[in-house]
C-alpha cells in the first residue's frame, strides 16, 4: 500500500489509520451525495452511469486496486501497462500524472503479506455483499406479495431496483480497497 | 476445505470427479429452479400478486440449496467459512468418571470440520478473491440486462429486476464453494 496520495501536484501522508479511514468515509459520504443529487435532479433516468464513471475515478485517484493509481497496489499484480502515447496535456496540467520507474517493481508487485491481506479483504467484502443483496431480495418479495406497503416510498419499486444495483456495483469496485484502507495500521512516515 | 463429515455419509467426495459431478448437478438443479420460478411468476401465477408460497420458494432456494455445498453453513460438502460455535456433542467421551456416565463431547469427524487451519483459512481467502472477481463482472453484466430490459417494455423491467437479483445472490451464496469443489485435487481415502 502507497503511504501518499498526490492531488494537483500536492503529495499528501496517509500514513496515518485515521486519514485513511477519514478518506474512506468521505468517498462513500460523496457517493451518497451524488446518488442523491442524481436522483433529485434526474431520476436517476439516464444519468446512473456517472455513478459507475465516479466510482471508477475514485479507484484511479484514491482507492487504487482494480485500476493503477490510487493508495492500494494493483490488485492483478501486474506493472501498469506503458502507454505508447505520452500522458495527456490534462493530466500534466493538473498534475495527476505519476510516472513509474520501470525497474521500480515495488510500486506495483504485492509481496506474499499483501497478497494474503488483498485475499482476505475480498474475502470480507463478499461476505458483507453476499449478505447485503438479500435487502433486494427481501424488497422484491414484498413488491411481490403486498404492493401496497411499499407506496410510501416515493420512488417506482422498478427505479428502487436501478438504485441498488447502482450501490452494489459501488460496492464491488470499492469495498475491498475501503476495506484494506480501513484496517492497514499506522505506517512509517516516508524520510 | 472438504469436510470431513459428509451431508450424505454413503457418498464420497474423496475423488475430484465425483465434486465436480456434485458442482454440475448443482448448478443444473439451481438454474432449473431459479428458471422455473421466473417463469411460473412471469407467466403462470397471479403475477403480480403471487402467493406466499409461491415467494416462499425463492427464499428457500436462496437460504437452503448453498447449505448442501457448504461453506455458508455447517453440513455440507465444503467446511464452514467461519467455523462453528455452538456444535451438537454426538459421542461420549472414553474416560469413565467416578460419578455418573462419561461426558458427552463433539464426534472426531465433526471437531475435524469446526475450525479452519491456516492452510484452509488461506485457500478460502484466495477462492473468494477469484469468485468476487467474477461477481463483479456479473453485476456488471446484470446492469447492462437491466438496460436491456428498460428498453424492451416496464413489464420485462420489473421481471428483470426480480430476476437480476435472485440470481445474483444465488451466485454470490455459491461460487466460492463451487470453486473450492471443482478445484481441490483428489484426497487419501480413510482405510
Amino acid at each position: 500500500m502507497n503511504a501518499e496520495v498526490v492531488i494537483l501536484g500536492r503529495r499528501i501522508s496517509m500514513a496515518s489509520q485515521t486519514r485513511r479511514r477519514t478518506l474512506v468515509v468521505a468517498i462513500y459520504a460523496a457517493f451518497a451525495i451524488l446518488l442523491a443529487a442524481l436522483w433529485l435532479l434526474t431520476g436517476w433516468r439516464g444519468s446512473g452511469a456517472y455513478v459507475i464513471w465516479a466510482a471508477i475515478l475514485a479507484c484511479r485517484l484514491f482507492l487504487g486496486g482494480y485500476y493503477s493509481g490510487g493508495l492500494v497496489k494493483p490488485f492483478n499484480n501486474k506493472p501498469p501497462k506503458e502507454p505508447a502515447m505520452p500522458p495527456p496535456l490534462l493530466a500534466l496540467k493538473l498534475r495527476v500524472y505519476q510516472p513509474v520507474p520501470a525497474d521500480d517493481q515495488s510500486a506495483w508487485r504485492n509481496d506474499e503479506r499483501e497478497l494474503h491481506q488483498r485475499d482476505h479483504a475480498h474475502y470480507l467484502a463478499y461476505q458483507a455483499i453476499g449478505v447485503a443483496v438479500c435487502v433486494p431480495m427481501f424488497i422484491a418479495s414484498i413488491r411481490l406479495i403486498r404492493p401496497s406497503l411499499l407506496s410510501w416510498i416515493p420512488m417506482q419499486p422498478d427505479a428502487i431496483y436501478y438504485g441498488l444495483t447502482l450501490v452494489a456495483l459501488i460496492l464491488f469496485l470499492t469495498l475491498p480497497q475501503a476495506i484494506l484502507l480501513w484496517i492497514e495500521p499506522d505506517m512509517e512516515e516516508p524520510r | 476445505m472438504i469436510a470431513e463429515s459428509s451431508p450424505f455419509p454413503w457418498f464420497s467426495t474423496a475423488r475430484r470427479r465425483t465434486r465436480r459431478i456434485v458442482v454440475a448437478v448443482y448448478w443444473v438443479v439451481a438454474l432449473a429452479f431459479f428458471a422455473l420460478i421466473q417463469w411460473k411468476l412471469a407467466f403462470h401465477s397471479s403475477y403480480p400478486v403471487p402467493t406466499w408460497m409461491e415467494l416462499l420458494f425463492p427464499l428457500q432456494v436462496i437460504l437452503f440449496l448453498p447449505a448442501i455445498l457448504g461453506g455458508v453453513r455447517a453440513g455440507g460438502f465444503v467446511k464452514p467459512f467461519r467455523g462453528v460455535r455452538f456444535v451438537p456433542l454426538q459421542e461420549r467421551d472414553e474416560t469413565q468418571t467416578l460419578f455418573g456416565p462419561p461426558r458427552p463431547v463433539i464426534s472426531s469427524m465433526t471437531a475435524a470440520d469446526i475450525n479452519l487451519d491456516e492452510r484452509e483459512r488461506r485457500q478460502r481467502d484466495q477462492v473468494h478473491f477469484a469468485a468476487y472477481t467474477s461477481a463483479r463482472w456479473l453485476a456488471l453484466g446484470l446492469l447492462v440486462a437491466q438496460f436491456a430490459a428498460a428498453l424492451a417494455g416496464p413489464e420485462w423491467l420489473t421481471r428483470a429486476g426480480n430476476a437480476a437479483f435472485f440470481l445474483l445472490a444465488l451466485v454470490l451464496w455459491s461460487l466460492p464453494q463451487t470453486l473450492i469443489l471443482w478445484n481441490e485435487p483428489d484426497m487419501e481415502e480413510p482405510r
